[in-house]
């Protein structure tokens, strides 16, 4: 950790406000490491923060668990019938 | 992409490859196998059961007459959801358009003051195993992805889906990679927040 030369902020100094600005790039594994050094510093540190990344990854899972519940169970029978009628004597297009 | 070599990716390209060579039974094997996906992300998408049905149609028809251009350099599943999301971001496009951008504000909640942003903040992500099945977090869910925008709700579940690269919803979107990573973390704040309301019982603004 040598930011501490950079005339910037420490990073080591992630306050909560800025630690959600990097929320995305954290959750999608693209941050430098030294940024995610420090995330991880912070993180472990401040149960609030914990619990509004736990959120904000929750979310978009919940999102598709949910949807997929919304499956009709018939579905798949429809879509295959749907689909043999226009398909099945043909080849596969190019 | 070596990975998973041995795993579900594998087994579709033998698929691909079958149905590539006029195995129709191995086609509907594929049908079979990604339909449940393909409807739930049309869903999410259209929040529409009737247009959900019929972008699956869409897509499966479209995957067949297709078929023979998809060369194996993407997972199956890639390719596929991207031919659904397609047909979906179209259907979108033909619609009213939405007002531009969210209105609805983020700042206030993430500017509370005190040491922390999170003043209160609840625990409802804690045990995400047993949120699946409960009810109210279904319902809240469901409120929450109807107040976002379309595309707002396309970004995070085209990601959440198929895990789809910045690069290529950057395509579909027709935008660049930072504005797109900007884009779906907003999206993801205001899913959070809209959820965490739902669920706490305040009624949205
Ligand atoms: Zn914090």
């Amino acid at each position: 950790m040598t930011a501490r030369d950079d005339d910037k902020k420490e990073p080591r100094h992630v306050d909560c406000r800025k630690l959600v600005g990097l929320l995305g790039e954290y959750v999608d594994e693209q941050l430098p490491d030294e940024v995610r050094l420090a995330f991880d510093d912070h993180i472990s540190q401040c149960a609030p923060c914990v619990a509004f990344l736990r959120q904000y990854r929750f979310a978009p899972a919940q999102a598709r668990a949910t949807l997929l519940q919304k499956v009709p169970a018939d579905l798949e029978s429809r879509l295959l019938s749907f689909l043999g009628d226009k398909c099945r004597d043909k080849k596969p297009g190019e | 992409m070596s990975r998973d070599a041995a795993g579900p990716k594998n087994e579709d390209e033998a698929l691909v490859s079958a149905a590539q060579a006029g195995d129709y039974p191995a086609f509907e094997e594929l049908v079979r196998r990604h339909q449940k996906n393909v409807y739930a992300l049309a869903l999410g998408m259209l929040r529409n059961p009737a247009e959900a049905e019929e972008i699956v149609q869409e897509t499966f028809l479209s995957a067949f007459s297709h078929l023979g251009t998809f060369r194996g350099d993407a997972r199956f599943s890639t390719w596929l959801y991207r031919v659904a999301s397609n047909h979906a971001l179209m259907r979108l496009r033909k619609k009213k358009p939405e007002p531009q951008g969210d209105t609805y504000d983020l700042e206030p909640r993430l500017s509370t003051a005190g040491t922390s942003p999170f003043d209160a903040l609840t625990q409802w992500a804690r045990r995400p195993d047993d949120a699946l099945h409960s009810r109210e977090v279904e319902g809240a869910l469901d409120a929450a992805l109807d107040r976002l925008t379309a595309e707002d709700r396309s970004l995070i579940l085209l990601r959440a889906f198929e895990s789809a690269s910045h690069e290529d919803l950057a395509h579909q979107f027709n935008t660049t990679v930072p504005a797109i990573k900007s884009r779906l973390h907003r999206a993801r704040l205001l899913l959070r927040q809209l959820l965490d309301e739902g669920l706490r019982g305040n009624p949205p603004r």
